[in-house]
């Protein structure tokens, strides 16, 4: 046991030297931030597009971000999905066109990542121009629901759900719902069943 | 399935469990099996409480605070030892177990 417990000691002396080598992590990590349109179904008229402001704002100040490493600069503009999954996490705006006004070959064009700089800025002009005379905003999400948690974190993502109508822009979702991971499970039983032990033992000892 | 995060939590238990165990056998001057049982079992109790409060943005002195406090409380009612001895054994183990916690997860401790 004494053998047993001097290893432990020098094991102890030598971790923190050889982790400091090993882990290069910084104790946190990123959550999924997932937002939803329930009712996209009510509306079989309209188009939906995402405009990730955030993005925008990054090119105004001249950072590259993730889409120009396939190509050049693409606008942050996207359909909202069948099942109404807005592919934006945080800072979007999103605006409902009418089919009559959707014009497919207009997205495809400036959504092109064929283009240089003064393009981009051309078409970030055509886009708004487009979205304000025919969008009607229904979505404008100003907040981050993001960030990032202890790596031993129970949560996992946020998803956010609208309900949405056209006739008022919604500037925060109607539910949040945190996702969590299984840790959850090992933080709720280890400590109960730990408890009931402790518990046993200490009511043994009295009785004993 | 068992995800990536639980087998991190699960490596970084035995090992805060293991450094704690060592240290209070040493302090207790106690090398046995059921010091070693019963600070896995305090052990089992605290330290999931203690992630999952730190997981929900509590302030981390806080938590090793009460946590120390609660394990004296433990090892002196499960272990029968003096007030004192129990409380320095405590505060040792946390303390130690708490910059290993830090090295292992921030990894910033001596590297950067």
């Amino acid at each position: 046991m004494k053998s047993f417990v001097s290893l432990m000691l020098i094991a102890l002396v030598l971790m923190p030297i050889v982790s400091a080598n090993m882990i290069v992590i910084d104790g946190r990590r990123g959550i999924e931030v997932k937002n939803f349109i329930t009712n996209l179904n009510n509306f079989p008229d309209y188009e939906f597009v995402s405009l990730s402001t955030q993005e925008y704002l990054s090119y105004r100040y001249g950072f590259k971000k993730s889409s120009e490493v396939s190509g050049g600069p693409r606008l942050p503009v996207d359909m909202v999905r069948e099942n109404g999954l807005i592919p934006s996490p945080s800072f979007f705006k999103v605006y409902a066109i009418h089919k009559n006004d959707f014009d497919e070959d207009f997205f495809r064009n400036i959504m092109s990542r064929d283009i240089d700089y003064i393009q981009y800025w051309a078409n970030q002009s055509k886009m708004e121009e487009y979205l304000n005379s025919v969008g009607i905003k229904i979505i404008e999400s100003r907040e981050s629901y993001g960030g990032r948690v202890p790596y031993l974190s129970i949560k996992e993502g946020v998803e956010n759900y609208y309900s949405v109508n056209l006739n008022m822009a919604k500037y925060n979702p109607d539910r949040v719902v945190n996702t969590t991971n299984d840790l959850g499970y090992f933080y709720l039983i280890a400590p109960l069943i730990s408890l009931g032990i402790m518990i046993y033992l200490i009511r043994r000892k009295k009785n004993g | 399935m068992v995800s990536e995060n639980l087998i991190l939590a699960l490596v970084l238990f035995v090992i805060s469990f293991l450094v704690e165990w060592v240290i209070v056998s040493l302090i207790l001057w106690r090398l046995n099996k059921k010091v070693f049982g019963i600070i896995l079992l305090i052990n089992l109790f605290t330290w999931p409480i203690a992630n999952f409060f730190y997981g929900i943005g509590l302030n981390l002195l806080l938590i090793e605070v009460a946590v120390t406090i609660l394990e004296a409380i433990l090892i002196v009612i499960l272990l029968r030892v003096k007030r004192l001895r129990a409380a320095i054994a405590s505060l040792v183990a946390n303390a130690v177990s708490t910059l290993l916690g830090y090295i292992f997860l921030l990894g910033s401790i001596g590297h950067y």
